[in-house]
């Protein structure tokens, strides 16, 4: 079964602490990581290092980084949006931001939802919780072989 | 020098003379020597014009009797373009002083005449208050974009704040939770303390980061003000105080009703700081009270939050709205200092005032207009 959660991030702290927040909350096997935004496009567009992978499993949800080497979070958002394959793919952007301008640009971009990343771990545990309770079990999305 | 001076050159007023007859242009130029401007010829409308879209001036001496398109023509065409609209004109006619109602159709402040034969002296201070006119409006411009840039600069370095400032923050808590939680037994009381102290000085660190953005937002948040009941808005911030630990032990009190105009999302971050602030600095008191008021100063309207709690050294008073500035520890009572700091910036932006009286141990008592 394929990872159904994709993390974009460039910061390794963050990573090793979303690893382990997941892991607390046992999701830590859904979590795939892409460390920049073309790799994450790789990723999801099976180009690249990732051409050997099945194009009809995309992960539930996308954690997107904002600010990112390269392509910025906001790029890689409006990427997803305009591929057709990614059109409807739910993306969470989870940001250190609190910037009015960040969530307003991110939503209009066709973010699904915008998670500022708190500072206490903690607060952090139970934010990855309700989102892996959402968007892995409460969530549902058509099936990718499914035309629309 | 010449490299010196031409910038000096360049930042000299402009002024437009416009004459069909080359000796009224040489008069003009005599007359106006002793200014410091820089004095363009046009010998037609249409190089009137021309000249118009090339340069700023800061007037033109509009001739009115000149063959093919006359002064009143050239103004016509001026005030159409948004381009050359703003530039004063000094029509100079040798029509009879009271046929001058023709002129006032050029709207105020941008029009002025002279008679001819010219008196050398009025058309030296006629000119000259324009050239004055000019270089202040230019200065006020000026200051203005520089204002702009500041205030883009400041936006950039409040973004950089809330992203860069705070990412660190976040393995500095976690990774001291991490070793409190997975190394636990093999640290002792020491080293768990430690560690529990560099969790609180990160918490402590976001928290200062989400003050000062919150106060710098405020100075710049737009601002709806409509009428708008105080007391009302102050009653739901009571209820929600009300729920908190020990907060029902407080007496609180209001006026009936107080209608003021304001904006009701920024007067009410005004209301939750002061009565926060009172609940926070009472509720140890044996019996506390806190009191939502309005009395009156000068015939205006002044409204206060009064607490009987711990109060302030009257020394200190001119300290108390400056951000991050505390009067008390942390360990007496929690805060950063930001509170008092937001609602005097929200209160001067309507247009009021603040100021704060207290005795140690008593109480306090923070007053604010609202015009």
């Amino acid at each position: 079964m394929s990872k159904r959660m994709l993390l974009v991030e460039d910061n390794p702290d963050d990573v090793e602490l979303t690893i382990r927040a997941l892991q607390k909350n046992r999701l830590d096997n859904e979590l795939v990581v892409c460390l920049d935004g073309e790799d994450a496009l790789a990723f999801l567009f099976c180009e690249g290092r990732h051409a050997q992978r099945d194009p009809t499993e995309l992960p539930e949800i996308v954690l997107l980084d904002l600010k990112l080497p390269g392509l910025t979070g906001l790029e890689v958002l409006r990427r997803i949006r305009s591929d057709h394959r990614t059109r409807s793919l739910p993306v969470v952007i989870l940001t250190s931001s609190s910037q009015d301008r960040d969530m307003v640009e991110s939503y209009a971009l066709g973010a699904n939802s915008y998670v500022q990343k708190p500072v206490n771990f903690s607060d952090f545990l139970e934010a990855t919780r309700q989102l892996g309770l959402y968007w892995l079990e409460l969530n549902r999305r058509p099936s990718l072989k499914s035309k629309p | 020098m010449a490299k010196a001076i031409a910038p000096m050159n360049a930042a000299r007023p402009k002024v437009l003379l416009v004459d069909d007859v080359d000796a009224n242009l040489v008069a003009f130029e005599a007359q106006l020597s002793k200014l410091d401007c820089e004095l363009i010829r046009a010998r037609s409308g249409n190089e009137a014009l021309r000249a118009l879209l090339k340069h700023s001036f800061a007037v033109m001496l509009l001739d009115v009797q000149m063959p093919e398109m006359d002064g009143y023509e050239v103004a016509r065409y001026a005030r159409e373009n948004p381009q050359t609209r703003d530039v004063p004109i000094i029509f100079v006619t040798a029509m009879h002083q009271t046929e001058t109602n023709a002129l006032k159709g050029y709207g105020a402040g941008a029009v002025d005449f002279l008679f001819k034969p010219t008196n050398p002296e009025v058309l030296l201070s006629k000119v000259s208050i324009f050239l004055e006119l000019h270089v202040s409006r230019q200065k006020l411009a000026d200051a203005l974009e520089a204002h702009k840039n500041t205030l883009a600069e400041l936006e950039a370095f409040n973004y950089s704040v809330s992203h860069d400032l705070r990412a660190p923050l976040r393995p500095l808590d976690g990774f001291s939770q991490a070793l409190l939680e997975d190394y636990g037994d093999q640290l002792d009381g020491k080293a768990k303390d430690y560690l529990n102290r560099i969790r609180a000085a990160a918490n402590r660190m976001s928290q200062l980061i989400d003050d000062l953005l919150q106060l710098s937002r405020m100075g710049r948040a737009e601002m709806a003000a409509r009428p708008t009941d105080l007391v009302a808005l102050a009653n739901t911030v009571v209820e929600e105080l009300r729920r908190t630990d020990g907060g029902d032990r407080v007496q609180y009190r209001c006026i009936a009703e107080a209608t003021v105009v304001a904006d009701g999302r920024l007067l009410r971050i005004v209301l939750e700081n002061l009565l926060r602030n009172a609940w926070k600095f009472s509720h140890k008191k044996p019996q506390p009270h806190v009191e939502l008021g309005c009395s009156e100063r000068d015939g205006q309207k002044v409204f206060f939050v009064r607490d009987n709690g711990a109060g302030f050294n009257p020394a200190h008073v001119n300290k108390l709205f400056q951000p991050f500035q505390r009067l008390h520890t942390d360990a007496e009572f929690e805060g950063t200092g930001i509170g008092l700091a937001i609602v005097q910036r929200i209160i001067k932006r309507h247009g009021g005032t603040t100021w704060a009286e207290g005795v140690p141990d008593e109480g306090a008592t923070i007053y604010f207009t609202l015009p």
